[in-house]
């Protein structure tokens, strides 16, 4: 299994719309924070956001990629020694987005929280999607890493940055309110005989 | 003269001031109904002493008639310091009160004393031969135990000491709102048993300033439980506005029985495939409960909170956003289904006043045409939702999803999620001292006989139900048998209701023999009654069930079992209830 280095940023995803054309069904909230379908410029390094799984799952065929399961998030970022945070056991909000920045930060922004194989913004800055679950009643996702964004209230989806071995199940329905201003993803190329 | 008497049409108090002692308490209404209690007001326990109020010296007596009350007080003081002024007023209502205040006299800083009341703890209450008590926080239980009665703030707390026959005494601990500090007052409210009032004692801060120790009222009862529910009722009623529920645009909340809750993360109402709102499907399969009459659709928890947006984005971002809200409310109207939308107070931006979420509450009323709101994890309503909602538009209810905080809260609001343990013998009290206040059963986890047991719990209680399958996630169906159950029971109570629809509900009606629970709801126009029968014991009961000398003199029959053998005679109700089992009985 390869895996991306960092999340899809918005520079990447605005390629992706270059090269594929890609245009969603329905685009309610699709790329909100774009001027004119173009990320600003200091954007361009952030994880993409504002993008659905279905955006996400679009981005990574093109590529013949594919997003990872939530098993497979946890397996390359906690590494050969099953660590607790990307960097180590101890949390260190030092090797990451937690909260200081009031916003989304660039990937490369925290070096010195990669992890055992060198990937990077593993934990907070931007929430990642993994693939979707269908139990046949609900379609959810697993999204790991955690946000550097935290609401107040307890009755709130607990955010912050997420430790390897713990996900926040979010339910999916339409497009408007699959696409979030903290979520994105990276990919996955999955090998065979590897 | 060392006797004093104070009376009123129904109850008299004569108390001896060599030294100061009440010697009787007497239910004039039956005259054989006297406590020779011959016991002392209070002690208090001070510098490791212990000293009652007959070792005080009475400094003061005096007598007071306004008209309107006569009052009989003894101001007295102990060499300790402490300084007392026992009060007895007979008040209009034929009740008299036992006001007990308490001073530091001495002028120094404040210290606490113990403090105890023999004349109601000593247990000479029950002189009474073959007298029952009734606790003030668990008034009834089980033979096992369980409360009985679920009790609520709104209700003033009473503890009974009645004879088999009905006649005995209410003691009523209504604290006034705002009142001064009455500790003892407050703890009284909540003992639990007999055992636990003649333990009691407590410990109370004393400074150079009265205040009030302990207040309770006593009333002479000759009807037992009965009279002192309706007591209760009218009591609790005198201090809350029903007019909300009189208005004629709110009348459709009494005919709401079914309350369906769609959660709108799954496929009991979304159509993944189409990405649509799918609520003909959820229609439908209400049909098989007997038709929703009331949908709440929910989108915002547990998503809120993952991003910064707000439940006021989320209406904007529900699938077709507040046009697409107002074409479900609209399939649903044509069908004559109302429509509800949720509110969160845990999510409200830190600039966001009281008045501007009304606002916003209103302004979505407007855009979608919503029939009003449930208000999650709240007890209490701000009463501008209620003005801003009626600017808009006329009838919007209002749910909260705990039981009404106070009074207050009850006026303001329509209805509330009667939201509690699956316990068919549980009978919340607010349902039948506020019948007008609508309460729908729901116990969201419980599942199988815990789910049969909650409709059980609702039909004991005369009411509707929340029909809730979709946790957040998890998909908990009713089984077949259980929707045709809720159907039957819808009906019967669409058939009755003028009986379940009643002011005149009554809660532990009182049953001839021992754990069956009954509860009645008469219609006082008709003559007719329903009783709902719970039998609560391990074994079969048979026989006589309960009586109902005023209400239904020629016919009863069940309307739930096949098998109960219901039949009336000499105004006497007669059946055969297996364990556990439930039957709704119609007497007329």
């Amino acid at each position: 299994m390869y895996v991306d280095k960092y999340p899809v940023t918005n520079a990447m995803y605005y390629d992706f719309l270059k090269q594929s054309g890609y245009i969603p069904k329905d685009s309610a909230n699709f790329l909100r924070h774009w001027v004119n379908m173009k990320p600003s410029q200091e954007d361009m390094d952030k994880p993409v956001v504002w993008i659905s799984y279905n955006d996400a799952c679009a981005y990574a065929d093109f590529y013949n990629k594919s997003l990872p399961t939530d098993i497979e998030w946890q397996y390359f970022a906690s590494g050969s020694r099953r660590l607790k945070w990307p960097w180590g056991n101890e949390y260190d909000k030092s090797k990451l987005n937690a909260d200081e920045y009031g916003s989304i930060t660039s990937v490369n922004t925290f070096g010195s929280g990669k992890n055992e194989y060198g990937i990077l913004d593993l934990c907070g800055n931007a929430w990642e999607m993994t693939q979707l679950y269908d139990d046949g009643m609900h379609r959810f996702m697993l999204l790991r890493g955690g946000s550097y964004y935290r609401a107040p209230d307890f009755w709130h989806a607990q955010g912050g940055p997420c430790a390897n071995d713990s996900h926040l199940k979010c339910p999916l329905l339409n497009e408007g309110l699959n696409r979030n201003s903290n979520v994105g993803f990276r990919c996955i190329r999955r090998v065979a005989n590897e | 003269m060392s006797k004093y008497t104070l009376s009123t049409q129904k109850l008299s108090f004569t108390v001896d001031t060599s030294p100061l002692k009440i010697i009787s308490i007497t239910n004039r209404l039956n005259a054989k109904v006297c406590s020779t209690i011959d016991s002392e007001i209070f002690w208090i326990e001070c510098n490791d002493q212990k000293i009652s109020a007959s070792q005080f010296n009475i400094m003061f007596i005096e007598k007071h008639d306004d008209g309107v009350s006569r009052l009989l007080k003894f101001s007295m003081c102990h060499k300790c310091g402490v300084c007392a002024y026992v009060s007895f007023l007979a008040n209009l209502d034929d009740t008299i009160e036992v006001i007990i205040q308490m001073q530091n006299g001495d002028g120094k800083e404040a210290r606490f004393v113990g403090i105890g009341f023999p004349f109601m703890s000593d247990g000479k209450m029950l002189g009474l031969k073959n007298s029952m008590y009734y606790s003030p926080s668990k008034p009834f239980e089980s033979s096992r135990g369980e409360a009985l009665l679920d009790l609520h703030a709104a209700c003033p707390k009473v503890m009974s000491f009645v004879r088999n026959d009905g006649y005995g005494f209410d003691l009523t601990f209504d604290i006034p709102r705002g009142s001064n500090t009455q500790e003892c007052t407050l703890e009284l409210q909540h003992i639990s048993s007999l055992d636990e009032l003649k333990e009691y004692k407590s410990l109370v801060r004393l400074n150079r300033y009265r205040a009030v120790t302990m207040q309770v009222k006593f009333d002479a009862v000759s009807k037992g439980w009965m009279e002192t529910f309706g007591k209760i009722k009218s009591t609790a009623r005198s201090k809350v506005d029903m007019y909300n529920y009189m208005r004629p645009d709110l009348k459709w909340y009494n005919n709401i029985f079914l309350h369906q809750f769609a959660y709108i993360y799954s496929r009991e109402v979304y159509d993944y495939e189409n990405d649509r709102v799918d609520i003909e499907r959820l229609i439908n399969a209400g049909k098989d409960f007997g038709g929703y009459d009331a949908i709440c659709l929910w989108h915002q928890y547990p998503r809120l909170g993952v991003d910064e947006r707000s439940q006021w984005d989320f209406f904007e971002d529900f699938p077709g956003g507040l046009n697409g809200i107002a074409e479900i409310t609209k399939k649903c109207h044509e069908k004559g289904i109302k429509v509800m939308l949720p509110y969160k107070p845990w999510d409200a931006p830190d600039n966001m006043s009281t008045d501007d979420t009304a606002r916003k509450l209103a302004h979505v009323i407007e855009k979608t045409d919503v029939d009003g709101f449930f208000l999650d994890t709240m007890f209490n309503i701000p009463d501008k939702f209620r003005t801003e909602s009626d600017r808009v538009k006329k009838g919007c209810a209002f749910c909260t999803e705990l039981q009404p905080e106070n009074g207050r809260t009850i006026e303001v609001l329509t209805g509330s999620w009667q939201q509690s343990a699956a316990l068919p013998y549980q009978t919340p009290i607010l349902r039948y001292v506020f019948p007008e206040h609508r309460s729908h059963f729901i116990s969201r986890w419980s599942i199988d006989s815990d789910r049969d047991n909650m409709l059980k719990k609702a039909i004991m209680n005369g009411s509707g139900l929340v029909i809730w399958q979709d946790i957040f996630g998890s998909w908990l169906p009713y089984e077949d048998y259980q929707k045709a159950e809720v159907k039957k029971w819808k009906n019967i109570w669409l058939d009755n209701r003028n009986c379940f629809l009643s002011k005149n509900v009554f809660p532990l009606w009182p049953a001839l023999q021992c754990d069956l629970v009954i509860n009645a709801f008469i219609d006082d126009l008709s003559g007719e009654a329903i009783f709902t029968v719970y039998n609560n014991s391990g074994s079969q009961i048979e026989g006589e069930l309960f009586s109902c000398q005023h209400y239904g003199k020629n016919s009863a029959y069940d309307l739930w079992n096949d098998d109960t053998d219901i039949y009336i005679t000499d105004k006497k109700v007669f059946g055969s209830l297996k364990s556990q089992q439930t039957a709704i009985i119609k007497v007329k």
